[in-house]
């Protein structure tokens, strides 16, 4: 018996329109930026030990975003992500976003709404109470690519509200450009087994 | 016919008359706590309601293949959905006949047969047994049941529903009204194509599973949980569906017979679905593919997000944007949902790529707010003091009840509540006869072929 799902995700790039005409360069544009995130998540799993030099350059943004968001300053935090930044959290580790849905799938402009959601006071599920939430990362391991660094560690959440704490570990791995500023996030990903299984809802999840 | 289970073609009623209690639990405008909070009720729920009428398993889109199959829920029972050779499906239940392993541990896959991990017996994608270990250490085991265990399937317009009842209700009519709503959700689809996909979004709320019944149709909710999401859609300078006054609105809520429902939004929503769209990540640059390529029917656009007709089919089916909520229930407080997003393969390809991003907006902003009110509500509900809820809004008071005793009311009418509880009440009332369906033993190849080398034996 094969195991798995019957029509799973295939790997490699998404192909073109079932036409046979050329897709158009916007389409494309999308396509592109999600085989990109598949490649990049690929790339780091399988990626040989890491650099010192992009892990010395890297983990502290690393931490800071994961600290930043804990203590819901959210300006600082959104402050790290370039204005092209992307957050997927998909459902599955050999999940595509071209092909599979995802819990989350966040532009920029998003991840703004997300930090004003975390305010609001009429966001029940996720402030009242307020949230305690505690990250822990693990080592991070970082090689230098083209426009700046990849970079992955594993990851701890923690969060407590009410009833029982919610708990997951899983591993991000996120992409940051060389900018005046510093590194900055271009995309995190999220791999989180246990939601293959269900989770509570994660409307806090960021 | 027989109630003795040892034999295949038992059929069993089982449990108590509660006649006398539902109706005293179940009145016609309010309903008692209990219904929510007692697991006794609940271990019933499993046997009458996820069993004994039918149940939404599978669509055909997610079977296209021979050997194609996937593991699903009925009540506690797991079920796999397998399409056979012949291109027909059947409902197995995944337990082998032996000593009850379960056979599968996948949610889906790919089979020639299935084969048990503990000692090896084999059955057939039909469910028949096929061979085992040592045939020769039983004693006339070519009359005892050993095919796997069968639901009746029933199929409209690709959705698979199965049951376990002896004498169901025939399906159609079952459906009622809601077959018409069904088959008009395809057919927005291009060519009627439409397609499930195989990996589902899964979250769990501590609370009754009837909860999302009682949220379904609840159309006041939408202003005051999910406020939040509707200040997200004022700030974008969207009249999103959620935010509008559910008191002025000529959106409708309708019954359609056995607890299914629907609340047609569409009235509300003159420029169509996609008007009513947030901004969304991906949207300007698939909004430009389409343009590029001269798409400009309305019809295409609108197919990025839900047809804004909420059809609920009961017990466990809810359509909720490009989704099908699928309700498993796990225990009196705590409930598993699956969100399957549906696919629109004949459309171009700008419109499954953007209704891919669609449905995580709502499951962001929207849904953790009625999860957290479920929760609140069971909380709430432990107070055994307050033995009833009100479910009366809407009945004499703008609620109108057709020839055919559907009744129509607006979003704010709790008359699709007051329907779907009418039907709890008709299943948990008696025992309802359940039968596990079995291939007859004269029919089994292997087993004639055993009793063929019995009887020589014998004869020898």
């Amino acid at each position: 018996m094969t195991a798995g799902p019957v029509s799973g995700p295939v790997s490699g790039p998404v192909s073109g329109p079932a036409t046979g005409a050329p897709r158009p360069a916007a389409t494309q544009a999308v396509i592109d930026r999600y085989d990109g995130l598949r490649s990049m998540v690929d790339r780091a799993l399988a990626a040989p030990v890491g650099d010192t030099e992009a892990a010395a350059r890297t983990a502290p943004v690393l931490e800071a975003e994961a600290r930043l968001v804990d203590a819901r300053a959210y300006g600082p935090w959104l402050d790290l992500f370039t204005a092209d930044a992307c957050l997927w959290i998909p459902l599955h580790p050999d999940d595509h976003p071209a092909r599979d849905q995802a819990l989350t799938f966040d532009d920029r402009r998003r991840l703004g709404e997300r930090a004003w959601h975390m305010h609001d006071r009429q966001a029940w599920a996720v402030t009242r109470p307020r949230p305690l939430t505690l990250r822990q990362l693990g080592p991070v391991a970082a090689w230098p690519e083209a426009e700046g660094w990849l970079a992955t560690c594993a990851l701890g959440l923690t969060h407590v509200r009410r009833g029982p704490p919610v708990t997951l570990a899983g591993r991000q791995v996120v992409a940051l450009r060389d900018t005046p500023a510093g590194p900055r996030i271009t995309a995190k990903v999220l791999l989180l087994p246990e939601l293959t299984l269900g989770t509570p809802h994660l409307g806090w999840i960021m | 016919m027989t109630d003795d289970t040892t034999r295949p073609d038992a059929i069993v009623a089982r449990g108590p008359d509660l006649s006398d209690r539902v109706r005293r639990l179940v009145r016609h405008d309010v309903v008692h706590r209990s219904l929510y909070t007692d697991p006794t009720l609940f271990d019933l729920e499993m046997l009458r309601v996820f069993g004994g009428t039918w149940v939404y398993l599978a669509h055909d889109s997610e079977l296209p293949a021979p050997g194609d199959f996937v593991r699903r829920q009925m009540g506690r029972r797991q079920i796999l959905i397998v399409r056979t050779e012949d291109g027909g499906l059947r409902g197995l239940l995944n337990r082998c006949t032996h000593r009850g392993t379960t056979l599968v541990g996948e949610e889906g896959g790919c089979a020639k047969r299935f084969v048990c991990p503990y000692h090896g017996w084999s059955f057939g994608l039909d469910g028949r047994i096929q061979n085992m270990p040592v045939p020769d250490s039983y004693d006339r085991l070519y009359e005892r049941p050993f095919d796997l265990g069968q639901v009746a399937l029933a199929t409209r317009a690709g959705f698979v529903f199965g049951t376990l009842a002896a004498d169901p209700m025939p399906f159609d009519r079952w459906l009622g009204a809601a077959g018409d709503w069904l088959d008009a959700h395809v057919a927005r689809y291009p060519g009627g194509r439409m397609r499930v996909q195989h990996r589902a979004l899964t979250q769990e709320y501590g609370a009754n599973w009837k909860l999302s019944w009682d949220n379904t149709a609840d159309g006041i909710h939408a202003t005051f949980a999910h406020a939040s999401y509707n200040h997200l859609g004022k700030e974008a300078d969207t009249d999103t569906v959620l935010a509008r006054n559910p008191a002025d609105t000529p959106m409708v809520s309708k019954t359609l017979g056995h607890g299914h429902c629907v609340v047609d939004q569409r009235p509300g929503i003159p420029d169509g679905p996609w008007s009513t769209m947030r901004p969304l990540p991906t949207r300007e640059a698939l909004e430009d593919g389409l343009r590029a390529q001269g798409v400009t029917d309305p019809a295409v656009w609108d197919l990025m997000t839900g047809d804004m007709v909420n059809l609920s089919i009961f017990p466990n089916l809810i359509f909720v944007g490009n989704q099908m909520m699928v309700v498993e229930p796990l225990a009196v407080n705590r409930t598993r949902l699956r969100f399957f997003l549906t696919h629109a393969p004949a459309a171009p390809e700008e419109v499954d790529l953007m209704r891919l991003r669609v449905d995580e907006d709502f499951l962001s902003f929207g849904t953790p707010d009625d999860f957290e009110m479920f929760e609140r509500v069971q909380d709430g509900l432990a107070v055994e003091e307050e033995e009833w809820i009100d479910i009366s809004r809407g009945d004499g008071a703008g609620d109108t009840v057709g020839a055919d005793g559907l009744v129509t009311g607006t979003v704010a009418s709790e008359a699709p509540m007051r329907a779907y509880l009418a039907e709890w009440k008709r299943l948990m009332a008696q025992p309802i006869p359940t039968t596990i369906r079995r291939a007859r033993i004269e029919d089994s190849r292997f087993m004639q072929t055993i009793r063929r080398r019995e009887m020589a034996k014998k004869g020898a």
